[in-house]
């Protein structure tokens, strides 16, 4: 089922235009991805969709419903979380209370049950629960803030770069941690640098530079792709 | 004569630790100094003086009046002064400064406009009942003073550490983008930190008149500058810092004014402050300096 379409978006920052038309599909069959260089328009693209930057044309619709023009707060409420650029861990509280933030835009009752969850799933978090986020290290900053996501059990995830400034084995337990949260059932849009480990776990994968989508396919062709391979693996 | 000078010493430290608590609040969620919080506790003062002197009215009264004013003044110091320039998407931190500046001159004149100048006695029925303690002379309203604005700082306190809303209002503090993506409504959560400043300035300003007997148009610019001294003592945007600052002056300069020269009492703040920015540029409470945002 398509979860979410992005149909020829432009947005950008002042007089500097970010995206010049961007248009992707995300569906709960498979990973999706985008790549490409630095400054080619990725994480203006979910931060587009997350509400962050507002479109100065084109359309976002979710599960059919038009969310270009929605204040980030209500995004959430839709079901879209996003992992921001550099994790947007809260440093100066504790790493319960980041997981609670987590779960700010619920109000049901099963809000601990999750966190009980998030410390099965991610067991370092609860030995420092206490602690400021602020005092982990990268790639537990990088759990923490995809426990936070999930808190408020999207049914799509946004994430931008999840493995940037990671060591390969905290990188490599990061993208397995990703096809879980997929395989159990939540559609995931995957912003990455490193192409290969993103190709590898991904279904679909659209291409950016400078702004605008130049290449988009199955994530096998991708791979196999000469021009690709030239250029990003 | 010391027992009686610590009294007298908390009780205006009770004083500025409310006071400071609004301007440590908005500082916190906003990062910017409410120059005008200073105007917003003389209106809920003269808010206050309207109904005790005035009408009568019982302290409870005047009190949920001068809050309610204060409050309605916040309200229209974040939706007139402050929105519009998050709307335009102004990033200069100075832009709402001089904001707040302007309103604070625009009250201060609104004020004089509508109560005159000079002092405007403030009268409450507990004004002359003391009692005495072991040689101590109490006055009821140091008291109540007291009492208030501990049970302030606590209230502020469990508020933001023990709720969901102050949560998310330490949420915004550190990153409102963040916070936005997790799902708070920016706008509501600075018009509430805003207003409940501002209510917590209206309950100062009742305080106020009632230690001192008087409120003046002019009171504002004053007990603005206590309570900026207060938080750059304190630790700006701490809650404890706030408090603890807000003794540590008000003792001091009773104290300075007791025992040494009664001239020097205004010098206290600016001393201490003198003294914290050279040994801990951050405040006794405060983050680290390398921590700490522009």
């Amino acid at each position: 089922m398509v979860e979410l379409t992005a149909d020829g978006v432009e947005a950008g920052y002042g007089h500097v235009q970010a995206l010049r038309g961007v248009s992707v599909s995300v569906s709960t069959h498979g990973i999706v991805s985008v790549l490409g260089a630095n400054g080619a328009g990725k994480t203006t693209l979910l931060k587009a969709i997350a509400g962050l930057v507002e479109p100065s044309s084109g359309k976002i619709l979710y599960r059919g419903i038009d969310i270009t023009k929605e204040r980030p707060d209500r995004i959430v409420r839709h079901g879209i979380a996003l992992v921001p650029e550099g994790r947007g861990i809260l440093t100066r509280m504790t790493v319960l209370d980041n997981l609670r933030m987590g779960a700010y835009c619920r109000s049901d009752g099963n809000i601990n049950g999750d966190i009980e969850e998030m410390f099965n799933r991610f067991p370092i978090l609860r030995e420092r629960q206490g602690r400021y986020a602020g005092t982990l290290s990268g790639g537990q900053r990088q759990m923490l803030s995809i426990a936070r996501a999930l808190m408020s059990r999207p049914s799509l995830l946004l994430l931008d770069e999840p493995s940037m400034g990671l060591a390969p084995k905290a990188a490599s337990a990061v993208f397995a941690m990703i096809c879980e949260i997929h395989a159990r059932g939540t559609a995931v849009l995957l912003v990455e640098q490193n192409a290969v480990q993103a190709l590898k776990i991904s279904a679909y994968a659209y291409v950016l530079e400078s702004g605008a989508g130049v290449l988009q396919g199955s994530a096998e062709d991708l791979l196999k792709d000469r021009a690709i391979q030239k250029s990003y693996l | 004569m010391l027992a009686q000078q610590l009294i007298n010493g908390i009780t205006l430290g009770g004083i500025y630790a409310v006071v400071a608590l609004g301007y440590t609040m908005v500082f916190g969620v906003l990062d910017i100094i409410n120059m005008a919080h200073g105007e917003v506790v003389m209106f809920g003062a003269f808010a206050g003086m309207l109904l005790a002197s005035g009408l009568g009215a019982p302290l409870w009264a005047v009190f949920a009046g001068a809050v309610i004013a204060a409050g309605a003044l916040g309200y229209l110091l974040e939706l007139l002064s402050l929105r519009p320039l998050r709307r335009r998407r102004v990033t200069a931190k100075l832009a709402p400064l001089i904001s707040t500046i302007g309103v604070s001159i625009l009250l201060e004149n609104v004020a004089l406009k509508l109560f005159g100048p000079g002092n405007h006695p403030f009268k409450t029925p507990l004004s002359d009942m003391k009692f005495s303690l072991a040689g101590v002379d109490i006055y009821l309203v140091q008291m109540v003073i007291l009492g208030i604005s501990l049970m302030l700082a606590a209230a502020l306190y469990l508020w933001l550490y023990r709720t969901k809303e102050g949560l998310s209002l330490r949420a915004v503090a550190e990153d409102s983008e963040i916070a936005s993506i997790l799902g708070v409504n920016i706008d509501r959560a600075i018009t509430i930190t805003v207003v409940t400043a501002s209510m917590a300035g209206g309950a100062a300003g009742v305080l106020i008149g009632m230690a001192y007997s008087n409120v003046s148009t002019q009171m504002g610019v004053s007990i603005g500058l206590k309570g900026l001294a207060i938080i750059i003592f304190g630790g700006m945007g701490s809650v404890g810092g706030a408090v603890a600052g807000g003794l540590i002056l008000g003792l001091a300069e009773t104290l300075i004014a007791a025992y040494w020269d009664s001239g020097y009492r205004d010098a206290a703040a600016f001393f201490i402050i003198t003294l914290v920015l050279l040994v801990r540029p951050q405040g006794l409470f405060g983050r680290d300096a390398a921590a700490m945002r522009h």
